[in-house]
């Protein structure tokens, strides 16, 4: 099993001292008596029987349970509450979680740590439907060789993320809607090629940063932007950058937040030219 | 050069963008009274229901509530 590896350089003069820690656990927290198919003392750890497992894990109250295979179902010490979960695995070895809209989607709250989190192709579902769900994580886990990012996110509580590994990633269907960002971070959208509902109904989304889509042979974007509340500089910027990219016959839908100004128009224009079919607000 | 243009429809507006020859559906989606829509096809049907737009999308293959 994988564990926190910590890796120190000492000079016993003092002169100089580095020290580092990785931190290769996934850690999260749950609130057991939240809603859930579990009992009110319990969590079950979601799986999916497409993946294979092996791992270990822990709580902040003392349970233990050792070489995992699939869903578990914990029963904490100290009974309902607040609990910290810490699954230990080597990378690939606990590729997904899969809530899928079901399940304890209810309890999970907090994602402080991706650690060895990853390593497969598909996020697809994964924490679909985990309405309480933030993302509190610094680590960017192994999501380098994803390329299913459908629905990954969908009706979450995630206002933002670590700047993971997106470069392998095709599908982003829906993968960021219903959730709470107000500022979307610079993931690498280079192999995407669907955008569809990506970011709708995030009605606090109003900055979107510039060159996302530069380099990016994606053309659906059919309700990527509905019912957000971008700036005039975020939707300028997001029309510019597709416009950048150069494809031809694809479709955008923007409704809620700014009119693009006579950048964002030009943008317009250009694409529109190229065989695209634009929805903007006004 | 903009083919067609909708903009702000008193109500919702749903519509189908058909190549040239009215064989493949190019774009589908809808305009809201707060938007504008731009496109590089003429042949464009609207729909002030739902339902006659999302008729036709299934009949042609497409499911757009998937």
């Amino acid at each position: 099993m994988a564990m926190g590896i910590s890796m120190g350089i000492g000079i016993p003069s003092g002169v100089l001292e580095i020290y580092s820690s990785v931190n290769n656990d996934i850690v999260f927290t749950v609130q057991s008596d939240n809603v859930g198919t579990s009992n009110d003392n319990q969590f079950t750890i979601p799986t999916n029987s497409a993946s294979t497992y092996l791992y270990d894990v822990s709580t902040s109250d003392g349970y233990t349970a050792t070489g995992l295979t699939g869903d578990h179902t914990i029963t904490f010490p100290s009974g309902d509450g607040t609990h910290t979960v810490t699954i230990s695995a080597e990378v690939g070895d606990f590729r997904l979680f899969y809530f899928n809209n079901g399940g304890d989607r209810l309890k999970i709250l907090d994602i402080s740590n991706f650690g060895n989190y990853g390593g497969g192709n598909s996020q697809q579902f994964v924490f679909r439907g985990c309405n309480n769900l933030t993302i509190s994580a610094t680590d960017i886990g192994h999501f380098e060789t994803v390329t299913n990012f459908r629905l990954t996110f969908q009706n979450t509580s995630v206002s933002t993320l670590p700047l993971i590994d997106t470069s392998s990633v095709t599908s982003f269907e829906a993968a960021f809607s219903s959730c709470n960002f107000t500022t979307f971070p610079s993931l690498d959208l280079s192999s995407s090629a669907t955008f569809y509902k990506t970011w709708q109904l995030n009605s606090n989304l109003v900055n979107f940063p510039a060159n996302m889509f530069d380099n990016s042979p994606a053309t659906i974007y059919a309700r990527a932007f509905r019912n957000t509340n971008l700036s005039q500089t975020s939707i300028d910027n997001i029309l510019v950058s597709i416009d950048t990219a150069g494809q031809s016959n694809g479709t955008f839908d923007q409704s809620g937040g700014s009119t693009p100004s006579a950048t964002g128009l030009a943008a317009i224009d250009s694409l529109v030219a190229k065989g695209w079919t634009i929805t903007y607000t006004t | 050069m903009k083919s067609s243009e909708l903009c702000n429809p008193s109500r919702e507006t749903w519509f189908i963008c058909w190549d040239n020859e009215r064989v493949n559906i190019m774009a589908y989606s809808s305009v809201l009274p707060t938007g504008c829509l731009d496109t590089f096809w003429n042949e464009v049907d609207y729909y002030t229901t739902e339902s006659e737009w999302l008729k036709v999308l299934l009949e042609n293959g497409i499911n757009p509530l998937q």
